[in-house]
């Protein structure tokens, strides 16, 4: 049982979410603790992704996008009307299916958040992209191909990278938007490995419609169906005791 | 086609036929005379002051290309597609821009040379405005529409804004193809300057009662630059990276 904080870094309420007239999210309630992974699963079209880019406001780039509740990170709207979307993304990094390595070298992709900040010194520069990496467990494929570009790499080292590229932005909640769905059979146990290192200094969430995987990589676990927050607890208990029914049902393969 | 649709289709045809009702006004009524066509021994000085204008017309044609540039990325960029506005202005570009560039070269025959016999900057513009500006937005605007969404949002989840997205992703993934449309652009207002250039010949000819005509090599010279612009831009379509 790894060890529990309960500092929530991330409050969630009453969150509605539509996209035009279609009610995606409804009515949910909970907290995300700091440095812990937390899943959501479910069957597709349950509203995961929707809810988790909602945690950054990516889904402001949807036109119909509307919601209602609260978002609070570290006690902050993050929905008030002062904030600062670019602030607020860069402290909730975001990792997604597929991975997006930029048009850049390697090195410039991992440097990108680090250079948008203003940092120009290459000294620094070289050590936090050496860092990213490293946390990524990169380096030591690309350390020799640093000036390369991405397309050298493999799905899964792509995905990697994109995962240094986000924590060489220093976030402090990075989000995981089902990474696995593209990646084979040998680079899922990587990047499931990376999640492990990664949640002693970051808070992580997790969205996967792969039940096992779920249980191998979270701490506490939600079940989104339909839109709605069926059950949120500890992964072990969503796994072996759940409280309702439709849970028990997605947890034992007989739904969805 | 839906009633809304409808509408904003009539709005841009009405548009349209204004700006075409005021052309014809302002091309007919201008009190602004250069270059006019007279009598025996005007006719070298005459091609001369066209030959001026077109090539005073190269730095407006530049920005023309800049604000042309400028629209599409505030209508890609900022603009709500689902606006009233976007709808319109989307609308209007996409009627100028299908029609063809000789369309636009008669019309200025007709108007400077036929009608009024005059020559200025502003008709000129608003000659070279039509050629230019409908096609270089249109362009512009598909290839905005063609950047993959997610390298945009990837780059938002890292905390870029608008600004940064639009230089470090949107630019350099469209600036070829945007160099296509500019070029086929520039190419239309070449051949369109060729053919205003030949038609003002012939007429500067029949004034002056001379009855052979020589096409002027500065014709064949633009004629072969626009030539090598549309190849230009063949090259970039080929080339460019999406």
């Amino acid at each position: 049982m790894p060890q529990q904080n309960n500092i929530p870094i991330l409050h969630i309420s009453e969150l509605n979410v539509w996209y035009g007239k279609n009610q995606v999210l409804k009515n949910l309630t909970f907290d995300v603790l700091s440095k812990q992974v937390t899943a959501f699963i479910g069957p597709s079209n349950s509203g995961k992704t929707t809810l988790v880019r909602c945690l950054n406001r990516l889904n402001d780039l949807s036109v119909d996008f509307r919601h209602t509740g609260k978002i609070l990170f570290k006690g902050r709207d993050l929905y008030a009307p002062k904030i600062n979307t670019s602030e607020v993304t860069k402290q909730i990094g975001m990792i997604f299916q597929k991975p997006i390595p930029f048009s850049k070298s390697i090195y410039d992709n991992v440097a990108y958040g680090a250079r948008m900040d203003g940092m120009k010194d290459t000294i620094q520069l070289d050590d936090i992209v050496e860092d990213s990496l490293r946390k990524a467990h990169l380096w030591d494929e690309v350390c020799d191909n640093l000036k390369s570009s991405p397309d050298i790499l493999s799905n899964g080292q792509q995905q990697q990278l994109c995962v240094a590229r986000a924590l060489a932005g220093n976030p402090e909640v990075l989000i995981f938007d089902e990474p696995c769905e593209q990646l084979d059979a040998t680079e899922t146990p990587k990047l499931e490995a990376i999640v492990q290192n990664l949640k002693t200094q970051y808070t992580l969430i997790f969205v996967t419609n792969k039940r096992r995987q779920a249980a191998r990589v979270s701490d506490v676990a939600g079940f989104l169906y339909c839109g709605e927050l069926v059950e949120f607890g500890q992964t072990e208990q969503i796994f072996t005791n759940p409280n309702d029914k439709r849970t028990e049902d997605y947890v034992t393969g007989r739904l969805g | 086609m839906n009633r809304s649709n409808l509408l904003y289709n009539v709005i841009a045809i009405v548009i349209l036929a204004l700006v075409l009702f005021m052309f014809w006004n302002f091309a007919a009524s201008t009190s602004y005379v250069e270059g006019k066509i007279t009598s025996g021994g005007v006719v070298i000085d005459t091609l001369s002051t066209i030959y001026g204008y077109l090539y005073g017309m190269i730095p407006i044609c530049c920005v023309l290309i800049l604000f042309s540039l400028a629209v599409a990325f505030y209508l890609e960029e900022w603009l709500s597609h689902r606006s009233w506005q976007y709808r319109i202005i989307e609308r209007i570009i996409a009627i100028f821009a299908c029609i063809p560039s000789l369309v636009y070269g008669l019309f200025c025959v007709y108007f400077i040379v036929v009608k009024s016999q005059q020559l200025s900057y502003l008709t000129l513009t608003i000659a070279v405005f039509f050629l230019v500006v409908p096609v270089t937005i249109q362009t512009t605007q598909k290839v905005i529409q063609g950047v993959d969404i997610s390298v945009r949002e990837a780059a938002y989840a890292l905390g870029a804004n608008r600004m940064r997205v639009i230089r470090d992703h949107v630019i350099p993934n469209t600036i070829p193809t945007i160099l296509v449309g500019i070029f086929t652009a520039i190419s239309r207002v070449l051949a369109i300057a060729a053919l205003f250039i030949v038609i003002c010949g012939w007429k500067i000819t029949e004034s002056n009662s001379i009855h052979s005509f020589d096409i002027p090599n500065n014709v064949i010279v633009l004629l072969l630059s626009a030539l090598l612009f549309s190849v230009i831009s063949c090259l970039f379509e080929k080339k460019k990276s999406f």
